[in-house]
């Protein structure tokens, strides 16, 4: 493995490694390689300013002409330090010159005491190993406006160079500077244009991916090459943060290598840790007031007019606008489209000395973050499949952490899912939801576990973290048959200061936890009275709709649906509110409702032809066709599954795994949205529970394929508490399940995925062979098993 | 040969282009006398002096030297001799003087026989004059025995000394009286009625005069035949930028040559050529040929756009740094002339008593013709190049002048 490329060193580089990374500057450094060649035996003499901001990639280009120079023509190179500290005049800069030339280890002119002196004599001794050696020499020198604005900064050195290096020169120069340097633009400055410029552009996009290609390939990168596809489909984002500077692609590909880990969150903040030595250096570069111009550019979060500037800086306009061409020539700044032609707007080059100047300077704790939305929102634009298996693989962590009682883990894998949340608005539906889906499930005795950990979270003075952990908490005493106090958690956890999102979440879970527990009518009323306490929090009507949908109180959903969208003025949370309140009253079942809300779907959801086509079908009235049947009818409008929006997939699933006989049609549905990275929660285990408990039809995947595909992706600890929990209720509510119960029993306890003591289960298999033993069994067993044994020979007498 | 694209560096041989006539031009004048070369930096001067350094004209010995960062007319003087010392025909017309009395000869002998001739190295022995020449006032004396010897020299000699006003100008802010004896001495060795084989080019962009004249020195100059180096005509300008563009072997589509003097409107060679760069870079970033469509914004979008706008920002802070209590004038009348293109100076005075701005504008006009600003044509006024013209408007327009 090679160096970190943010610590890459040209000079320690192989000269393969040099030229095999070397993008975009060929063309140029081709040209200059010509042009020094021609320049040598000419008697023009040029000498050369390469011009880059910082990590734009000089030092890899001066190291790779020194290299061919050297290698290819015979020309003898002197490289000198960029920091110049031995140098403190013309002369000591040449005696550097001497030294290196000749290779030695002291300045053969350490006597010489007066600097025109030792101006002069250093200089016979370049001449002198010139005549001697019959070589051209180039002289390398990083930091041209280092030198003239710290060394030679007096008239009378600058001149004497120039003199130096014009009609006969010993030597071409080959100076390297960050910007113009003003000694060169100063028209009455000995410098003033005196060098051939090149300048050293950012890398376009196309580019971006063409260095972080060759990197991965240099590297042997297996792991990026094999998905070199995704590389090239990450490099805009790559293109978008780092403006196009390598150093910062470089910085960027380090994330790319490593990959997106559950830890996303630290490594951004890594990465900008690891920029601070950079970016610093690049302000040092720039004065005060340009310094004060760019804070304020970076902080406003968008292009601004030099008038904006102005007033945010409190400065003159002209000075801003002074400052600013200063700065768009120093590369920090570009201008962007001009609304009007009197006032042209700037934006920053390069988002990442954004997000690092924001984090730096804003002082309020979560805004000084907010850059983390920015990033994930470009990171993952067009990649929804990998924001759902992010938030997976945080959420994951977050509970392997909450085992180990890492809670400051876990509120950094929050913090993450929060970042992911606000800069994924589309998506934020489920990303939080991801942490609650993804809790571990299983046995009663887990979930007391886990209700014991998450407890000792609700005394972390992080409110955020509280508020995280009281609603994972509150579902798991709601499975724990303790729902007051789950309510009573969720009531604490409220707070005006929690963020927007987790907030909503919150009071919806309070609401629809007390709906199961009290019914709709219950919920809605607090509701409305959080509502009327606090108007600030009327973003709960779009929740009270939904309540109103599944107490069947139409006109009420119509009343709250439509206050809801009159108050809302974020297009997202607009979007999400409809297609929720679509996917309640499409699992409630009452599809003639469907039918009021397409305008609503259609104006706030951006919804597509087909999706309003199947909102009509499903709420026509069609008394002779089942729900599951409409459903199906909806699906088949797309030709492929893939293309079927989520809601009515997870709809249609409910609907037809709920209906006997229909069933094992869901089993495609869930495998769909397994494709898709949703996780495979109770909702889900009992659904593929319904379909292996179903009679399958003729024509459909059989029960094998099934009972094999559901062990694979959903948790074995999940199926065995999701078929404790549910298969009494399916008992009960369909008479004609008992043989089918005792059939998925034995499946999944060959496959150990339920207990071999599982009662009454494994009583009922041998009262069924012998049942005789009923007799023996104690009067509640006996009950239990009754239930099921009779039922079952209920079953054989219909038959 | 075909000259390369050499943006600023002074250029030579094959590279210098278009100037045969001015070479011509400058020989004839340097037969009769010493000459002042002005034009503004980057015009062409020093290419013009290196020409004649390089291919002198038969009959004459050329040595140039860049003086710029020479502060006592002592150091002036070792300079010129250290680099006669490095002419054998010196060093022999030397020797055929060793034993004759004279100060020069004790300040120079230790370097004029033949046995050290090939030696020692310039520096070595510009230090040792320098170290022998401490006495600040005899260099006098020495530099007028050096010019009677020269008088002997085998030929004409040509002393091209480039960046002598800013020379003058470093004498000046060291000792004002010591810098004034100095110049009354070069004018009477240029008068002396000696046999002309000692010429002086005197070249420089830095206009002395107007400082000499607050000092009511101008006189000392007066004698000096002045050479205005002007830009190329157009259509010669084309066929330096076709040369150019193909010394490049550039891709570019007919027309181009003829766009990019249109566009940039002048025939400054420097200005072309930075248009000339811009539109290559240009070409190379979007991997194309160079097209005549693509000249224009180029010039638009790089040479006159923030990334050029440091690199000619003197043409405004000059106004500001120089032209002190006539500096609004000089942006009022210059910002007249960038949305008028030319103006007569009534037109002017107009512009001026509207903005309340009591002025002399002929001195205003003197001052921005002498920077060369703007040139006179007939009655009228104008910015001298297009593409100063282009700038000012795109850059400085309205910046100051109106308050």
């Amino acid at each position: 493995m090679s160096t970190a490329p943010l610590l890459f060193n040209p000079s320690r580089a192989s000269s393969e490694e040099l030229e095999a990374t070397l993008v975009a500057r060929r063309p140029l450094l081709e040209k200059l390689e010509e042009d020094l060649i021609a320049d040598s035996k000419k008697r023009t003499k040029r000498h050369w300013q390469l011009i880059g901001p910082r990590g734009s990639g000089k030092s890899h280009f001066t190291e790779l002409i020194a290299r061919r120079l050297s290698r290819d023509h015979g020309w003898a190179v002197a490289r000198l330090p960029e920091e110049q500290y031995q140098v403190g005049n013309l002369g000591e800069l040449l005696e550097q010159i001497v030294i290196r030339l000749e290779q030695l280890k002291d300045s053969p002119l350490e006597d010489v005491k007066d600097f025109h002196a030792l101006e002069e004599l250093a200089l016979d001794r370049i001449r002198a190993w010139r005549e001697k050696h019959k070589k051209p020499i180039l002289v390398i020198l990083e930091n041209l406006g280092s030198l003239f604005e710290r060394k030679l900064r007096d008239r009378r050195s600058q001149s004497r160079l120039r003199e130096i290096l014009t009609r006969d020169p010993p030597f071409v120069l080959l100076a390297t500077a960050t910007s113009y340097v003003d000694a060169t633009v100063q028209h009455s400055a000995p410098f003033y244009d005196f060098f051939q410029v090149i300048t050293l552009e950012d890398l376009s996009s196309d580019e971006v991916t063409d260095l972080i290609e060759a990197r991965a390939q240099w590297d042997m990168d297996e792991l990026l090459l094999t998905r070199i596809d995704t590389v090239r489909a990450r490099a805009h984002a790559v293109f978008h943060f780092s403006g196009g500077n390598p150093r910062l692609v470089l910085t960027l590909y380090s994330i790319l290598r490593r990959g997106f880990t559950d830890e996303l969150f630290t490594q951004i903040l890594k990465l900008l840790d690891e920029v601070t030595p950079y970016y610093q250096q690049r302000l040092n570069d720039i004065s005060p007031q340009m310094g004060r111009i760019l804070a304020e550019m970076a902080l406003s979060g968008q292009a601004l007019a030099p008038s904006d500037i102005a007033k945010r800086c409190r400065m003159q306009v002209n000075h801003v606008t002074a400052n600013i061409a200063k700065l768009v020539s120093e590369r920090f700044v570009r201008p962007t489209g001009r609304p009007s032609k009197r006032k042209r707007s700037y934006d920053l080059n390069d988002r990442l000395f954004r997000l690092w100047m924001q984090m730096r300077e804003d002082q309020a704790a979560r805004q000084r973050l907010r850059f983390l939305s920015e990033f994930f929102q470009h990171w993952y634009e067009g990649h929804p499949d990998e924001v759902r298996a992010a938030a997976s693989r945080v959420t994951a962590a977050f509970w392997q952490d909450l085992r180990s009682d890492a809670t400051q883990r876990c509120r950094e894998h929050i913090a993450t899912l929060e970042y992911l949340q606000d800069a994924l608005p589309e998506h934020s539906e489920f990303l939080m939801a991801r942490l609650s889906d993804h809790r571990p499930n299983g046995s009663p005795e887990a979930a007391a576990d886990q209700v014991r950990r998450l407890r000792l979270l609700l005394r972390s003075e992080d409110r955020v973290l509280r508020a995280v952990a009281s609603l994972s908490l509150a579902s798991d005493l709601e499975y724990l048959k303790l729902p007051e106090e789950g309510l009573r958690v969720l009531r604490d956890a409220d707070s005006a200061e929690l963020p927007h999102k987790l907030r909503f979440r919150v009071l919806a879970t309070l609401l629809f936890t007390l709906a199961r527990t009290h019914g709709p009518q219950k919920a809605i009323s607090e509701g409305l009275r959080i509502i009327e306490q606090e108007p600030a929090t009327r973003w709960l009507l779009s929740v009270l709709a939904q309540l109103a949908a599944i107490a069947h109180d139409s006109s009420a959903m119509k009343r709250f649906a439509k206050d809801d969208l009159e108050h809302t003025h974020c297009k997202h949370c607009a979007s999400a509110a409809i297609r929720n309140l679509v996917r309640t009253i499409a699992d409630s079942q009452q599809l003639d409702m469907l039918g009021w809300i397409i305008d609503l779907f259609t104006e706030h959801a951006g919804a597509s032809e087909l999706e309003i086509d199947a909102l009509k079908l499903l709420s026509s009235p069609a008394p002779d066709v089942s729900t599951a049947e409409r459903f199906l009818r909806a699906l088949a409008y797309w030709d492929r599954p893939s293309d079927i929006p989520a809601w009515l997939l997870w709809s249609a699933t409910c609907a037809i795994s709920h209906t006997p006989g229909q069933a094992p049609k869901a089993f495609p549905l869930i495998q769909d949205l397994a494709k898709r990275g949703f996780e495979l929660g109770r909702h889900s285990a009992y659904h593929l529970l319904l379909i292996l408990l179903d009679a399958i039809p003729e024509g459909s995947p059989s029960f094998t394929t099934v009972l094999d595909w559901t062990i694979e992706h959903a948790p074995r600890n999940l199926l065995a508490a999701t078929f404790v929990e549910c298969v009494p209720v399916v008992a009960r509510a369909r008479t004609s399940a008992p043989s089918a119960i005792f059939r998925v029993y034995t499946a999944l306890l060959k496959k150990c995925v339920l207990p071999r003591d599982l009662l009454p289960y494994s009583i009922a298999v041998e009262v069924r062979e012998a049942p005789e033993k009923m007799a023996s069994l104690s009067p509640e067993v006996r009950e239990a098993v009754s239930l099921l044994v009779d039922a079952g020979e209920q079953e054989g007498r219909d038959q | 040969m075909k000259p390369a694209n050499v943006v600023g560096p002074t250029v030579r041989g094959p590279d210098f282009w278009g100037r045969e006539a001015e070479v011509q031009d400058l020989w004839r004048l340097l037969a009769h006398g010493s000459v002042l070369l002005t034009a503004p930096r980057r015009h062409g001067k020093s290419s013009l002096m290196n020409a004649l350094a390089d291919d002198p004209q038969a009959g004459w010995t050329v040595l140039y030297l860049d003086v710029e960062y020479v502060e006592t007319p002592s150091d002036f003087v070792t300079e010129v001799t250290a680099a006669l010392l490095q002419l054998d025909a010196f060093r022999k017309l030397l020797r055929a003087a060793a034993g004759a009395p004279g100060a020069l000869l004790r300040w120079v002998g230790k370097f004029v026989g033949e046995v050290n001739s090939a030696k020692e190295g310039l520096g070595e022995i510009k230090i040792s004059l320098r170290d022998s020449l401490r006495d600040n006032t005899s260099w006098a004396e020495l530099a007028e025995q050096l010019l009677k010897d020269l008088e002997r020299f085998e030929g004409k000699l040509l002393l091209i000394i480039d960046e002598f006003p800013m020379m003058v100008a470093n004498f000046l802010d060291r000792d004002e009286t010591r810098a004034i004896d100095f110049l009354k001495w070069f004018r009477a060795q240029r008068q002396q009625p000696r046999k002309g084989h000692v010429r002086f080019l005197l070249g420089g962009s830095v206009n002395i005069e107007p400082r000499l004249e607050r000092l009511r020195r101008e006189a000392l100059l007066n004698d000096l035949e002045r050479f205005r180096l002007e830009p190329l005509t157009l259509r010669r300008a084309a066929e330096f930028v076709t040369e150019v563009l193909e010394a490049e072997n550039a891709n570019f589509e007919s027309g181009v040559p003829e766009e990019i003097v249109r566009v940039a409107n002048c025939g400054i060679h420097f200005f072309l050529q930075v248009l000339i760069s811009e539109c290559l870079t240009d070409a190379r970033q979007h991997r194309r040929q160079l097209a005549a469509s693509h000249v224009e914004p180029t010039y638009r979008d790089r040479v006159l756009g923030p990334s050029n706008r440091v690199r000619f920002s003197h043409y405004r802070s000059r106004l500001k740094e120089y032209y002190g209590p006539h500096e609004r004038a000089a942006h009022l009348i210059l910002d007249e002339l960038a949305t008028k293109e030319r103006a007569t100076t009534a037109d002017l005075l107009g512009v001026l008593a509207r903005a309340d701005e009591p002025a002399d504008i002929d001195h205003v006009l003197a001052l921005l013709e002498s920077d060369h600003y703007i040139a006179s044509d007939g009655e009228e006024v104008k910015f001298s190049s297009g593409f100063l013209r282009d700038w000012w408007l795109r850059n400085a327009y309205r910046s100051r002048g109106r308050g």
